[in-house]
């Protein structure tokens, strides 16, 4: 079953003469219970993309559906766990604030939510900043409370926009590591990343993009032999190939 | 309706923990102050001077708290993308407007409670200190009552400010526009007594009527200050103060809904 399909999708910034097309008719299909990762280099349309896809803009063309729900029409979003790129809060509040907040307004009960937001506090490191206010955060303790956000209502699909982005080494496995549970209980998670090695861990299929221009998407194995001998390579290789049939 | 409880309810707590909040009170307790040493130059009439200073104050302060507290929280918000947290929940866009405005009123209002006692206290202790002339019809009923016409002209122009602020792709344009707005509001009325005063026109011509009706278009918000009446201890008439009521409480949900229509159409990108 297909989780989240992209269908003709274009989209174009600025009005007039600063007008920009920022994404090329992209098309793109994520199965339930897959781990999507969305590779590009910046300025690419990543976060464009995520962006249509939680209805904060609007595609000048084509739709998208959210498992049956057509978006911009019908409500999904009670399915949806979002990571902004950069996360920003109310700095005054307090995490725990901001996770009852987040799961109350998502439906949780209050019991539920209460157990809910310990353990995934501790999951993420955060239970001892727990009544800090966030204004106090680092940038990693905020990227790991976004995080901890998406994760309060246990939502079926993730949408994580740079999940790794200003995060330390443990961090980062902490993530990973999160990932992969999710995997395993077959939520599905669509998330861009500019770390290819966390990708290569992590994902089933991947789908590249350049400048607005879907160019790839498949398993991992489909794309090495070909393009070259590891992840790091063959993304390079299928970028610099498009861009150089641009200029010649 | 529990969303939008949700939403008011936490941009009320980040707003009530903001330190500029706590620099707006302190500035009007100085000005309290200043107020009973001021009065206390005045021989007689005293009272009155008390009246008009404090219910000055509290409508200082209450557009300062909507110029630099509440106008550039939702500024941020919007240009900031913190409302990325609240929209890529199951809440519509009327639900953060609404709730995002609750949240904001309650802290105008809570302000106007709290400068409102010091005012009281204020008038208070510089009529106390001389045993002066107090005006005859004073009472603190009207004095209270001044005081909630005043904080509804305050929603008002919070209703004002949502609708520039969603409608304006900067916030700083926002500022600027409600400013403008604040300034026609205040001096239509003006503008169209010294028109009258001349007698070029009688009060009933065409560019009279069309003046007036721009008057209550842009909200008039003089209807709303009741200073003098409070301070001289006019008698009231209950008729046009329940028909001003209507017309505040109407003009802002108008305000909010038509934010509401055009914050649906606007991008967030
Ligand atoms: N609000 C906006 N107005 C106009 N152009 C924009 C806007 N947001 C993004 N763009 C343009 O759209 C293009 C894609 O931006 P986007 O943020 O989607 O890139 P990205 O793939 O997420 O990059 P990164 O890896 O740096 O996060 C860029 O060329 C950018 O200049
Ligand atoms: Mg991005």
């Amino acid at each position: 079953m297909t989780a989240i399909q992209f269908n003709n999708v274009s989209k174009t910034y600025g009005q007039g003469l600063k007008k920009q097309k920022v994404l090329h008719d992209l098309s793109l299909s994520i199965m339930t219970g897959e781990v999507f990762g969305f590779l590009g280099p910046n300025g690419a349309g990543k976060s464009t993309t995520i962006k249509l896809l939680l209805n904060f803009i609007r595609p000048d063309q084509g739709d998208i559906h959210v498992k049956q729900c057509r978006v911009g029409k019908d409500n999904y979003l009670h399915h949806i766990g979002y990571l902004p790129e950069t996360p920003c809060f109310y700095e005054n509040l307090t995490a725990s604030e901001i996770m009852y907040f987040s799961g109350k307004i998502s439906g949780l009960k209050q019991d539920q939510l209460k157990e809910q937001t310990q353990d995934i506090l501790k999951r993420l490191k955060l239970d001892h900043a727990q009544s800090w206010q966030i204004g106090t955060y680092s940038k990693g303790m905020k990227q790991r409370l976004g995080l901890a956000l998406a994760l309060v209502h246990d939502p079926e699909i993730y949408i994580l926009d740079e999940p790794m982005s200003g995060l330390d080494p443990m961090g980062r496995y902490l993530i990973t590591d999160v990932i992969l549970e999710l995997k395993q209980r077959g939520k599905t998670v669509f998330f861009s990343s500019h770390i290819l090695s966390d990708v290569e861990k992590l994902c089933n299929r991947i789908a590249i993009l350049n400048k607005g221009k879907h160019l790839f998407s498949g398993a991992i194995d489909e794309i090495l032999p070909q393009y070259g001998s590891n992840l790091e390579h063959a993304f390079m290789n299928i970028i610099q190939t498009d861009d150089r049939g641009k200029n010649g | 309706m529990d969303k939008i409880r949700l939403i008011a309810w936490i941009t009320f707590k980040d707003c009530i923990r903001n330190k500029a909040l706590y620099g707006i009170f302190f500035m009007g307790l100085i000005l309290f102050s200043a107020n009973i040493i001021i009065t206390g130059m005045f021989t007689w009439e005293l009272g009155k001077v008390a009246v008009d200073m404090g219910l000055s104050i509290i409508s200082f302060s209450g557009l300062i708290i909507i110029f630099f507290l509440c106008l550039p929280i939702l500024g941020n918000d919007i240009e900031k993308k913190t409302v990325y947290l609240i929209l890529s929940r199951p809440v519509t866009k009327a639900h953060y407007i609404i709730g995002k405005y609750m949240g904001l009123g309650l802290i105008i209002m809570i302000s106007s409670v709290f400068l409102g006692l010091c005012a009281a206290l204020s008038v208070k202790i510089s009529v106390m200190g001389a045993g002066t002339f107090i005006p005859p019809h004073f009472s603190w009923g009207m004095f209270t009552l001044s005081i909630c016409y005043l904080t509804l002209s305050l929603l008002i122009l919070l209703s004002l400010a949502f609708f520039w602020v969603c409608t304006s792709t900067h916030h700083f344009t926002a500022v600027l526009l409600t400013i403008m707005t604040y300034f026609i509001c205040h001096n239509m009325e003006n503008v169209k007594n010294i028109i009258l005063s001349t007698k070029i026109m009688s009060s009933d011509s065409l560019s009279i009527k069309v003046i007036n009706a721009v008057t209550w278009i842009l909200p008039n918000l003089t209807a709303f200050d009741l200073k003098t009446t409070a301070a001289y201890g006019l008698p009231v008439n209950t008729l046009s103060l329940s028909w001003l009521l209507i017309y505040g409480v109407s003009y802002s949900v108008v305000c909010i809904m038509l934010t509401v229509l055009i914050f649906q159409k606007r991008e967030l990108s």
